[in-house]
């Protein structure tokens, strides 16, 4: 009888302290997907400004969309952004997944928004990356350096 | 020595107690009772123990995704070429990175651990799993360049996707070109 009275509470014990357990696993659990999320937002940012950092001239902005974005960099590189179904490209290529929104918005030297490359000043990117349920948005904004001050 | 009449009473109540109610430990049929029923708890408990194997497996594509992210970073933020250099018959990854002089993988030199300023290992057997295949082009070594773009570690480019197989199924996808690394 105390041997069974030994295991009722260590049970009783070792069900409450498990709680605290399962508790901090599930955070972990938790902050993967965001991890995750972070990392292609930090991959696909990175990647972005450097291409339109290099853009060479707006003249060789050939699309000129809020989910499409195509020119040419200063060493020659063509370059092509485009979103499609939850997957943003760069040339063809996967460069993040499951956004459950991407725009691009283009705006001038006056900071109003232009739908004329010759105007462009500087590129504004918006996303939101979904990651197990949890939503991660982003924003950046870049200014081509062949473009001058 | 004489006893206090106080102490005298507490020890006459004491043998009484012990008389009618004989000390004894727990006998044979409560101790099978005992173990009969941790058995079952410990046969219950075995079979669901089985996600630990898929849990440490999913570890193991985990530690080498964030190996080859942390060599892919470590280029872009340097702008120096990194290597992630796999060794499929003793399950370990080796990080690389070019010398600040410059010279290629000729003069390449191991990237540290920022945990343990040693070299960069990542040592798959100590979690009981390994790497089945590495197809990153014609080699097991992917390069980063100061792009964080993917390429063979001779420098070739992908002509596919860079692929790492896992034992137990699970798989590291590295993106051509855009260098994104993906586990699935």
């Amino acid at each position: 009888m105390e041997l069974v009275m030994v295991m009722v509470i260590v049970g009783i014990v070792g069900a409450a302290s498990s709680v605290a357990v399962l508790e901090s696993m599930r955070l972990y659990a938790s902050s993967m997907p965001r991890m995750e999320g972070t990392y292609q937002s930090d991959l696909m940012l990175q990647r972005l400004r450097r291409d339109v950092r290099a853009l060479g001239d707006t003249a060789t902005v050939t699309d000129f969309g809020s989910e499409r974005f195509s020119f040419v960099r200063e060493d020659g590189e063509p370059v092509s952004y485009a979103f499609d179904g939850g997957d943003l490209t760069r040339n063809g290529q996967l460069l993040a997944t499951n956004l459950s929104g991407f725009g691009f918005r283009y705006l001038g030297a006056a900071g109003l928004a232009s739908s004329d490359p010759s105007e462009l000043y500087l590129l504004e990117v918006e996303y939101v990356i979904e990651r197990g349920g949890q939503q991660l948005p982003g924003y950046a904004m870049v200014h081509p350096r062949s473009l001058g001050r | 020595m004489r006893q206090s009449g106080k102490a005298r009473v507490v020890n006459t109540a004491r043998t009484r107690l012990a008389r009618s109610h004989p000390a004894r430990g727990a006998t044979l049929v409560e101790l099978a009772i005992v173990l009969t029923v941790m058995a079952l708890l410990a046969g219950m408990a075995v079979p669901s123990l089985h996600w630990i194997t898929s849990a440490r497996r999913n570890v193991a594509a985990t530690q080498t995704r964030n190996a080859l992210v942390y060599a892919q970073r470590w280029a872009v933020a340097t702008q120096r070429t990194t290597w992630a250099d796999f060794d499929v018959a003793q399950d370990r990854l080796s990080l690389f990175v070019e010398a600040t002089s410059g010279g290629g993988p000729v003069l390449r030199q191991p990237l540290l651990d920022p945990l343990t300023r040693s070299a960069f290992v990542l040592e798959l057997q100590d979690l009981g799993t390994g790497y089945d295949d590495v197809l990153m082009g014609a080699d097991q070594s992917v390069q980063f360049d100061p792009d964080g773009a993917p390429s063979g570690g001779n420098g070739s480019a992908f002509s596919a996707d860079g692929l790492v197989r896992m034992s137990g199924g699970a798989r590291i996808r590295v993106v051509q070109q855009t260098g994104l690394l993906l586990v699935e």
